[in-house]
């Protein structure tokens, strides 16, 4: 089947698009010769990967953009009707925050692709470290072993393996890849964080209940009052203290 | 029961024998750790248990008042210790053999320590400006308890960061400063935790998190040595089931490692940015409240100390600290030892108190 060919069926359709770009770097994901993954094969698997949620995030936008259109059709004919039961609105009551509903979802699943990319990502990275750190700790006791001055004891043997890992893993950390790694996956759980209170907010919102943002709003208002009254409070110990 | 007769290793090849008798000793060992460990009472890993009272307290922060050792005619003039935002004030008095705090109050130090506390989601907001008011409100209670005009002040770590904000903008209430391990020329620090900073978006983190959790934080430390910290530690822990005192120590340490509360996220949001990233201090660019903190306006003497093997605050950071102050009077001196070990390490407990207790009582 042509790569760009439609059946008609949106969920097969839907599929195939989101399979489309996974399957060849999938391919490319485990060498000929049986070898682990690169960490750029790896990463180039998991963006493919993360790939997949593009199209159903699409279909998901679509399909509440029509069932909000229908509900707004529904109550066409009674304005009032259909404002009073927004500015009312009871848990459950979807039509209230409708218009919100599909934008959350698909940028939570936009985050959510991005996070599974920067997850894998720093994973393959972490394997290839593991992976470095053994082969060194192997070549560290084949060298110790030839020199006849291997560990003797399971302590020494623990010893040197500590003492080589930890190594090759501060290496790691320090280096530019590892930073660029973390910095990806931080970022990316940020914004899924993110994107989660978003959805929590718009149900917070069905309920008469304090997003995070107002929350947050009030904290910084009452830290800064705070802050006024102990200046305040500092400026007349002041003027008491002057005034002796 | 009879008596159990000892195993005869002599009956084994030699290596055989000798793998044989580890294992029975540390057999041994971890048995009779499980013995000492069930035996540990709570206040057994107590630390920070030099007498002190309680003088002052706003909101979370409270300042303690260390029991003098010395006749109040021996004294030093008031000492006010500022920890830093991360882990807890504590460390300075680990356990009665390994507290910088007892040697100072046996050398005659009349010791004050701020104890920040542990900020909660109300806290997210208090930003480096506040710490630098709250160090003042400090230092005016201590002043005013002993009715003087200035104080010595001995700020640590990022405490010591915001006591050098404090002195620059109120020099005529610090007498003499201490900084110990103070990072100042952020540029100069190529430690795993300033590249960790430097590549942190923390805009992004702290608008999603608000405090920035302290364990967090703590595991940044332990990647200096993973296996070290996660496996190695634990491993030698066995031998130290023969030493009662040695395995309180770590336990101690343990407990002092997990204290570890949140950081306000907008101070930390200003500490990354404007230290680690921007190195703002040292280049004047640095504000409190919209006003620039002017390192030259630091006049009065200075006692820098720093650890030469500082794998946190990197010595050379420290000790540019020189170069951008105004003090003529500038003492430095640096110790064989690591971030921590300046408070622990044997190598300082005698030498690092009585370099600040001399140096101060030269300039009483």
């Amino acid at each position: 089947m042509a790569e760009n060919a439609k059946t008609g069926n949106v969920f097969l359709d839907t599929w195939m698009a989101a399979m489309a770009p996974f399957a060849p770097a999938s391919q490319g994901l485990v060498s000929a010769n049986g070898q682990a993954p690169s960490v750029t094969g790896f990463d180039r698997w998991a963006e493919s990967a993360a790939s997949l949620a593009g199209p159903w995030s699409e279909l998901a936008q679509r399909t509440f953009g029509v069932m909000t259109a229908m509900g707004n059709l529904a109550n066409a004919g009674d304005p009032l009707g259909k404002a009073l039961e927004q500015s009312f609105g009871v848990l459950g009551d979807l039509g209230g925050a409708g218009a919100q509903v599909p934008a959350a979802l698909a940028e939570a699943a936009a985050v959510a692709s991005r996070l599974f990319a920067a997850r894998e990502a720093y994973r393959a990275f972490m394997t290839a470290t593991w992976q470095r750190a053994y082969e060194e700790v192997v070549r560290e006791a084949m060298r110790l072993t030839a020199a006849g001055t291997a560990p003797a004891t399971p302590a020494q043997w623990l010893a040197l393996s500590t003492s080589v890992a930890d190594r090759v893993f501060v290496e790691t950390f320090n280096s530019d890849g590892y930073l660029q790694a973390q910095r990806r996956l931080s970022d990316a759980l940020a914004d899924q964080r993110r994107s989660e209170m978003a959805l929590l907010g718009i149900v917070a919102q069905f309920g008469h209940f304090p997003t995070r943002d107002a929350l947050d709003a009030v904290g910084a208002e009452v830290s800064e009052l705070r802050r006024r009254v102990r200046r305040l409070e500092r400026a007349r110990e002041a003027e008491v203290a002057d005034a002796r | 029961m009879p008596a159990e007769t000892p195993f005869d290793f002599s009956v084994l090849p030699d290596a055989a024998a000798s793998a044989f008798r580890d294992q029975s000793e540390t057999m041994r060992k971890m048995l009779k750790g499980v013995d000492e460990m069930r035996n540990l009472r709570r206040s057994d890993l107590e630390i920070g248990t030099s007498p002190k009272e309680l003088v002052y307290q706003d909101g979370h922060l409270r300042v303690f008042r260390y029991a003098p050792v010395l006749p109040p005619e021996r004294l030093l003039a008031p000492l006010l210790i500022v920890y830093s935002l991360v882990n807890r004030y504590d460390m300075i008095d680990l356990q009665p053999d390994r507290s910088i705090a007892r040697r100072l109050l046996e050398l005659g130090a009349d010791l004050y320590v701020i104890d920040w506390g542990y900020p909660t989601a109300t806290d997210r907001w208090k930003t480096i400006e506040d710490h630098v008011d709250a160090i003042g409100d400090c230092v005016d209670v201590v002043r005013k308890r002993h009715n003087v005009e200035a104080l010595d002040v001995l700020g640590i770590c990022q405490g010591g960061f915001f006591t050098l904000c404090y002195a620059a903008t109120h020099p005529e209430r610090v007498r003499n400063l201490i900084t110990m391990i103070v990072p100042v020329d952020f540029d100069r620090d190529q430690t795993l935790m300033a590249k960790l900073s430097r590549a942190t978006d923390v805009d992004r983190m702290v608008d999603t998190l608000g405090n920035v959790p302290g364990r967090l934080i703590a595991q940044q430390f332990l990647m200096r040595s993973p296996f070290q910290q996660h496996i190695q530690k634990y491993a030698d822990l066995v031998d130290l089931f023969d030493d009662h005192e040695g395995l309180l120590t770590f336990l101690r340490m343990e407990k002092w490692i997990a204290d570890s509360p949140d950081h306000p996220g907008e101070t930390f949001r200003r500490w990354i940015k404007d230290c680690y990233q921007e190195n703002r201090l040292v280049k004047g660019t640095f504000t409190l409240d919209g006003r620039a903190v002017d390192l030259g306006c630091i006049m009065m003497p200075i006692l820098n100390l720093y650890g030469e093997r500082d794998d946190i605050v990197e010595p050379a950071s420290s000790a540019a600290l020189r170069s951008y102050v105004g003090s003529r009077d500038f003492t430095e001196r640096s110790f064989p030892v690591g971030h921590i070990g300046m408070y622990v390490s044997g190598k300082t407990q005698k030498l690092l108190p009585a370099t600040i207790a001399e140096w101060l009582e030269a300039r009483a």
